[in-house]
């Protein structure tokens, strides 16, 4: 090799560093890609609108013990109660229930009750008013898929509702349905269940003090993602149980068809009871993740309201009406 | 340093990151309302992602006669397993509390757990046997039909989340 050529080799060092800063540079470049592609793919939660505060919240800590109106656990985030919903309604994704539903208007709503009863109804959210100011109750509430969270929700007992339209002596049911509005709820486009949800309780259920029909949470009007802007909560049942944004409720007497049921009878009973003895077909329910706690809990039966509410089954078998 | 070499270093390095993303994510509570539920979720993902990509370094470089490619397939699968045992450890720890009484039942009962364990049962052997040393003490053959026979029985894993029903995936 003549000394012309030699001298245009790029001496070994220059070569070498040169490809160490480009080797880092494309080390760098695919660990920030990498880094960019997972953050697009699983995105951060975002935090929620906050809703009108209710007027006169009569406090839960009030109610004596032995009634269950307050449960001495500490409450769920607002965040995670919020940001994590079944409401196949928007979705089947729990954590983006709050996005597809924050448009969700609840201007003019109406609770038509009707069926066997005297004095059939339609109520606006303001006639609802005459059933006293919101009592907080703060509540276990324990999804079927096993997870669960204590909730300060704020409602008037559904039996007052009852009281009003005056049931006749051949209702033993009580039938709930929720709005039908494919446009306002893009779940209902699809088919993972049929539409509108259906929900029903034995009247004796119905007209327990626990179950209330809830218009808030945390002092503040129901969130869309929560079933705004009222919904039945049953606490010592199994959270679908709990049916969201309700139109209709009728006072029937045949046990009514309700939509976990129809969609899988083998695995979502009635009566839905919270049960650590009786495992779903596919999980067991012996144990609960608290939101907001790391470790698990024990399930307890009936949700830790055996005592108020036991009485109601005597003498069912619990396995079989599950 | 050659090619293979940087190769692999990239490859190490960037299997890293989602990892260290979702630790990060959990530290400062941004797994949501659900963060086990959340972590296992994506731990199980990242496994499947992994795999899938060391098994699709054969074909590429059969196609594009890129051989240096060979050297990623040892770290991408190795990643895949690392996040089935961070997936397991999840899984034992914070769902099932370090019960191993529950833990047993649970995957004696239920079929996509079964599925998702045999995978692991399966996985492990092909794991220790990645290194080179291994590779010499089976010799080519051996080494070979042991781990043609883990990937075919392992692309099995996918169904932990098939025949899991879509509410308990997607949830």
């Amino acid at each position: 090799m003549n000394d012309n050529a030699k001298d245009k080799i790029t001496p070994a060092e220059v070569y070498f560093n040169r490809r160490a800063l480009i080797r880092s540079g494309i080390l760098l470049g695919t660990a920030a890609g990498t880094g960019l592609l997972y953050r697009l793919l699983k995105g951060v939660p975002m935090p929620t609108i906050e809703t009108r505060e209710l007027a006169q919240v009569v406090a839960a800590q009030e109610a004596p013990a032995a009634s269950g109106f307050f449960v001495d656990e500490p409450k769920t985030s607002f965040e995670a109660i919020t940001n994590y919903n079944n409401f196949y309604e928007f979705t089947t994704n729990k954590m983006d229930v709050a996005r597809l539903a924050a448009k969700f208007k609840t201007d003019g709503w109406q609770l038509a009750v009707e069926g066997l009863v005297n004095k059939p109804q339609v109520f606006s959210l303001d006639d609802l008013g005459q059933f006293g100011p919101p009592e907080e109750r703060v509540y276990r509430m324990r999804c079927v898929e096993a997870w669960s969270m204590v909730i300060p929700w704020a409602g008037f007992p559904l039996a007052k509702l009852l009281d009003a339209v005056e049931p006749l002596p051949a209702a033993k049911y009580v039938a709930f349905e929720t709005l039908l509005a494919p446009d306002r709820m893009p779940g209902q486009k699809t088919d993972v269940l049929e539409w509108p949800y259906i929900e029903g309780l034995r009247l004796d259920e119905a007209r327990h003090p626990l179950t209330i029909l809830a218009t808030g949470l945390y002092g503040r009007e129901l969130p869309p993602q929560d079933g705004a802007p009222i919904r039945l909560v049953v606490p010592w049942k199994y959270g679908f149980k709990g049916i969201k944004s309700i139109v209709k409720i009728s006072l029937v007497a045949d046990q009514p068809v309700t939509s976990w049921n129809r969609y899988g009878p083998d695995e979502y009973g009635f009566y839905a009871n919270v049960n650590p003895a009786v495992d779903h077909p596919r999980w067991s329910q012996a144990t609960e993740q608290r939101i907001g706690e790391s470790g698990r809990r024990d399930t307890l039966p009936f949700n830790g309201y055996a005592d108020q509410v036991a009485q109601l089954y005597d003498g069912m078998d619990l396995s079989t009406n599950f | 340093m050659s090619k293979a070499k940087f190769y692999k270093t990239l490859v190490w390095v960037n299997g890293a990151i989602p990892g260290l993303m979702l630790a990060w994510d959990a530290y400062y509570g941004r797994l949501g309302a659900n963060a086990v539920n959340d972590a296992l979720r994506t731990t199980g993902l990242l496994a499947l992602i992994f795999f899938m990509l060391s098994l699709l370094v054969t074909p590429l470089r059969r196609v594009t006669k890129w051989n240096e490619l060979v050297a990623v397939r040892r770290p991408l699968g190795l990643w895949g397993f690392y996040y089935v045992c961070i997936h397991l450890a999840i899984y034992v720890g914070l769902d099932r509390a370090l019960n191993l009484t529950s833990t047993v039942e649970e995957i004696l009962s239920r079929r996509y757990l079964q599925v998702g364990f045999f995978a692991v049962l399966l996985l492990t052997p092909l794991a220790i046997t990645s290194s080179d040393s291994m590779v010499r003490r089976l010799g080519g053959k051996r080494w070979k039909l042991l781990h043609r026979l883990g990937s075919r029985r392992s692309s099995v894993k996918g169904p932990d989340t098939a025949t899991t029903p879509v509410r308990r995936v997607f949830d």
